[in-house]
């Protein structure tokens, strides 16, 4: 039985995987508060940290070909722990789902028009990811094309159109950071918008081509994380401190750009970019949720809970917190804790069992 | 049949839509919005509220203004209100006005003379907030009271908020002065020891005319109004910020004078731990040449440039020395010393940070200058009988 439709090729998980890590863009700013002028290296450093996490996750997928997530739990732990184990995942995404919408209202709220109701946001948001989801996985990698290429032009542009007010000094001293915080930083960067990535494990099995997923799944990689780094380098060198206490340091940075009296007010141009990225990454965990849960109740197809399943992630968006400052208090001090089994214990450690145990078997053409 | 009442269906739906949700959901139509292009902050008379001034532009009026001379009445109108705090004094504005202000394209805050010796930060709080504020809205700190500026009626432009910001762009054509947006503000008010300054401008009232005149720039401790600098002593600070991009220089030299223009300037401040004493070096790289001089004699000679750069060095030197006498009077790091240090020095800065206005005051800068004179313009000789000898 396969639920998924659609195969994808490396090129587009590729450009899906560093979509879906800028959809994320937006909601680490409060890492500045953190790490200040030396979020970039928080950046990098948790980039290096997490290339062999995300290499153990693609492995995963390799060795296990065209098996998602909840089969390779059910291969390696057992029908009954990796039911356990796959449920605890299925609520993982659908959280990541719930937040990521909530954090499309927020942002459309607190940006864009701010005297609009953010359901409105949520529920036509939702609307058009649930009919694009009902289409399968093929047309989400299809754009990814489109929405990095956007993405890419908007940074490289507003940083041309930004140069004369960078100024680089303002990352010195490098390191001022207390270690603890510097840790606290490079983690919130690891889990949030870095290793969020793991979910491609439900993705990756539509793949047509397993030859080079490992590659594939590295470039895209860093290419998110080049993106959000140089985001990072641009609001900083451009705002200096005054970045750290913005709610939205890329929004504010944009607005600075005033070229002769009539080339100015362009933000909107990084308001589109950061819609359609999250646009991609809510379709993604949307996806997500709903590939899993149907192999888990062993359904024929998913498409009957795209309906229920957004509706409760709506009202999941609503009611989530009742303020931004306990959205980001919990994302700083839960949230990345929370997430630690998810990205950085279990993968690893199935990797392990599976080498360990030799899996999957194969029984004719059929893994096991 | 079946199909034919599922294509009505959708189009009955698709219909109401299109009637229900035509626009945006709160649209303001661009001729009844009243937009703001200038906010004044003052004390109100009791002392105890503020008073906010919004200058709002009347675009009927402001049609008149290519043709004839005299198109009717003033193209702004200055609101003013009170309220205990600048938003409550913003939505009390509702009360005369018919709408809710559109402060979007606001491109100036006028702080008024009681307000910068009070404190600004909080009443810049709200500004820092609220989402129509942009970043390059300039701020200018006026040496009375914001109303008085935002109702000196200009004499190039028919409305003063624009000319304010004409004005205070201007200042980097003598580089007395220089703009100060709202984004480099909260950058100053965030910095530990940086002294922040914002242009000082002041209103010339007689009987006939009125202009606007930015004299100098306020001097801030933390975010209270302490001190002035005057013209020359701006551009003292202009020089070591490294904010110079033209202006003239006028030198003595051999009991005549001699304008030089600065032509192009750059800086580099080095700061040096030396045991217990800090100095700052700071390097000044100067281009000039002669726009101007009142001696007959040819100045156009290899001794004389040499000399004249002895002197133009003195001159620059002395414009910085009298900032930073000023400055360390004071006792206001006005030029971002503790900011180079701090860059430079970042394990010494914790207890440098804490006593900062012990050493300020007393702090040793070199100056070091660098100057050239690369022309003479499109004369050499001063039109003067020529001997050929």
């Amino acid at each position: 039985m396969n639920i998924k439709e659609g195969k994808i090729n490396n090129s587009q998980l590729m450009f899906l995987v560093a979509s879906f890590m800028l959809g994320t863009s937006t909601f680490i700013h409060f890492m500045d508060t953190i790490a200040f002028h030396d979020s970039w290296l928080a950046i990098l450093t948790a980039f290096v940290i997490c290339i062999p996490f995300v290499l153990c996750y693609s492995a995963l997928a390799k060795r296990f070909q065209g098996k998602d997530l909840i089969q390779i739990n059910d291969i390696i732990y057992g029908s009954f722990l990796g039911k356990i184990i796959s449920i605890l995942y299925i609520v993982y995404f659908f959280l990541l789902l719930s937040l990521n919408l909530k954090g499309l209202g927020d942002f459309y709220v607190g940006y864009v028009m701010p005297e609009t109701p953010k359901p409105v946001f949520i529920i036509i948001f939702a609307l058009v990811c649930a009919y694009t989801v009902g289409h399968g996985l093929e047309p989400m990698a299809r754009i990814s094309h489109l929405t990095v290429t956007y993405a890419i032009f908007v940074i490289t542009g507003t940083f041309l159109l930004l140069y004369s007010e960078v100024d680089f000094t303002n990352f010195l001293p490098i390191f001022e950071l207390p270690i603890k915080d510097f840790i606290q930083s490079v983690h919130i960067v690891a889990a949030i918008p870095f290793c969020e990535v793991m979910v491609f494990l439900m993705v990756m099995p539509s793949l047509n081509n397993f030859g080079e997923v490992n590659k594939y799944m590295l470039l895209g990689f860093a290419l998110g994380a080049l993106c959000l780094l140089v985001i990072s380098v641009r609001d900083t060198s451009v705002l200096g401190t005054s970045s750290f206490i913005s709610n939205n340091a890329a929004y504010q940075t944009v607005r600075i750009i005033e070229i002769g009296e009539f080339f100015t007010r362009i933000e909107i141009v990084v308001a589109m970019g950061i819609t359609i990225c999250l646009f991609i990454k809510i379709c993604v965990l949307y996806y997500i949720t709903l590939a899993s849960i149907a192999q888990l109740l062993k359904l024929k197809s998913y498409k009957t809970l795209i309906i229920p399943i957004g509706g409760i992630a709506i009202i999941i968006a609503f009611i989530a917190y009742d303020s931004i400052v306990s959205h980001n208090y919990s994302a700083k001090n839960y949230h990345v804790f929370y997430t630690i089994p998810y990205q950085f214990i279990i993968p690893p450690v199935s990797l392990l069992i599976a080498k360990l145990r030799r899996l999957p078997k194969r029984k004719g053409r059929e893994l096991i | 049949m079946k199909k034919r009442m599922i294509i009505l269906f959708k189009i009955l739906i698709s219909t109401v839509i299109l009637f229900n949700l035509t626009g945006c959901w709160n649209a303001n139509e661009l001729n009844t919005l009243p937009i703001v292009v200038g906010i004044g902050i003052d004390k109100a008379p009791s002392d105890e509220e503020v008073q906010v001034v919004a200058q709002i532009i009347k675009p009927q009026e402001l049609q008149g203004s290519l043709g004839s001379s005299d198109g009717g009445g003033e193209a702004y109108w200055n609101l003013t209100s009170t309220g205990e705090t600048i938003f409550d004094a913003i939505r009390e504005m509702t009360h005369e006005s018919s709408g809710r202000l559109y402060t979007a394209h606001n491109q100036i805050i006028v702080i008024g003379n009681k307000i910068a010796s009070e404190g600004v930060q909080k009443y810049l709080d709200f500004f820092m907030r609220a989402h129509e504020t942009r970043p390059n809205t300039l701020i200018v700190i006026s040496s009375n009271t914001s109303t008085e500026i935002l109702d000196t009626k200009p004499e190039l432009t028919r409305i003063p908020a624009e000319s304010i910001t004409r004005l205070s762009e201007a200042q980097e054509i003598q580089s007395h002065s220089k703009k100060v947006t709202f984004q480099d503000f909260t950058n100053y008010l965030m910095s530990k020891t940086t002294s922040p300054v914002a242009p000082l401008i002041t209103s010339l009232k007689d009987k006939e005319t009125s202009t606007l005149k930015i004299e100098g720039m306020a001097i801030f401790k933390g975010d209270q109004m302490v001190g002035q600098l005057d013209e020359s002593e701006s551009r003292g600070l202009l020089w070591v910020t490294g904010d110079i991009k033209t202006g003239a220089l006028v030198v003595p030299y051999k009991n005549e004078v001699v304008t030089l223009e600065i032509i192009n300037a750059k800086r580099k401040i080095t700061p040096k731990i030396q045991g217990d004493n800090i100095y700052i070096h700071v390097e000044i790289k100067e281009e000039g040449k002669i726009v101007e001089q009142t001696s007959k004699e040819n100045l156009a000679t290899l001794q004389d440039f040499e000399e004249l750069k002895k002197v133009q060095n003195e001159a620059i030197k002395s414009e910085i020395l009298s900032a930073l006498n000023k400055a360390q009077e004071l006792n206001t790091d006005i030029f971002g010393f503790g900011e180079e240090i701090h860059k430079k020095y970042k394990e010494e800065w914790k207890e440098i940070s804490s006593n900062w206005d012990k050493i300020f005051p007393s702090i040793e800068v070199e100056i070091e200058i660098q100057s050239s004179i690369d022309s003479t313009g499109k004369i050499s000789h001063p039109a003067v009988p020529q001997s050929l000898e």
